[in-house]
């Protein structure tokens, strides 16, 4: 159900808030009602210039006493409105300069979590570096039969760098993992030092 | 407590409307059985729409209020879900 077409909760703040402004327009009535209509300066028939007095007085008294209830209570409907504005999600949670700075930090944060997503762990880069490398590595050759040599020559054939026109690509060099260690070693030093001169 | 003293807002705004109606006999500005003076009149009028503006005012927030309560009541119940 809702209040002459204020839909859900609005009717009651709604409500509140014509009551609280009507009495306000009831006060500035009154205010200038003995004033507008004469009741100090002019006695009627059947009516004391005492009475008329009294009447003003009274007037002007309920004028001060409800203007200021109406104020408080307009006031209070506002307020109460906008807590539950807030509380539903309508209006924005905090002030303009607060949401500014949760958005900074949010960046910051952001910013901070991207960084630490894009910074690789060194130990996981040297594992996968080196199950990329080991399949690259040669099977260690068995020594050569001495008075073979020319053989193995013929056999391997021309060197595939040294053919005219083919692209220089570095062949496999023997020595296995462990010859491939020290570069490894290398790397992860590199890769950490690098790491701390970012984190300064 | 905002919205207690905003309810009683708009029960001292009934009451001052109650008071501007009963002002002119309380404080013998309206005499009884002399006629009507424009002031009597002029308190009866503006204190009996304070009144009706206060008295549905008032129900209007207070019923409002207590379906914010049964709203509140059932999505609490919700989550659980109720004995059926």
């Amino acid at each position: 159900m809702s209040f002459v077409g204020f839909p859900g909760q609005a009717g009651r703040y709604v409500s509140g808030l014509c009551v609280a402004i009507l009495g306000l327009c009831a006060a500035g009535w009154l205010a200038l009602a003995p004033v507008a209509f004469g009741y100090r300066s002019a006695g009627r028939a059947g009516t004391s210039l005492h009475s008329l007095h009294r009447a003003a007085w009274a007037d002007w008294a309920t004028a001060a006493v409800l203007a200021l209830v109406s104020l408080v209570t307009l006031a209070c409907w506002v307020v109460a409105w906008r807590r539950r504005l807030r509380a539903d999600g309508i209006l924005a949670r905090a002030s303009r300069r607060q949401a500014r700075r949760e958005a900074r930090a949010q960046r910051r944060r952001q910013r901070d979590g991207e960084g630490a997503a894009r910074t690789p762990d060194p130990v996981q880069v040297l594992s996968e570096l080196r199950a990329l490398l080991t399949p690259l590595l040669p099977e260690p050759a068995e020594p050569p039969v001495p008075g073979e040599p020319a053989k193995l020559a013929e056999r391997a054939g021309p060197d595939e760098n040294h053919r005219p026109g083919a692209p220089a690509v570095p062949h496999p060099r023997s020595g296995g993992l462990p010859a491939m260690e020290p570069m490894l070693a290398g790397a992860e030093l590199l890769m950490v030092g690098c790491s701390e001169e970012e984190a300064w | 407590m905002v919205n207690k003293l905003a309810l009683a807002g708009i029960a001292v705004i009934f009451a001052a409307g109650a008071w501007l109606i009963a002002a002119p006999f309380v404080l013998r500005y309206q005499p009884a059985g002399a006629p009507w003076t424009d002031p009597a009149r002029l308190d009866v009028f503006v204190g009996s729409a304070l009144a009706a503006a206060g008295l549905g005012g008032f129900f209007t927030a207070l019923a409002g209020r207590v379906r914010e309560l049964y709203a509140q009541a059932g999505t609490a119940q919700e989550p659980g879900g109720g004995p059926e």
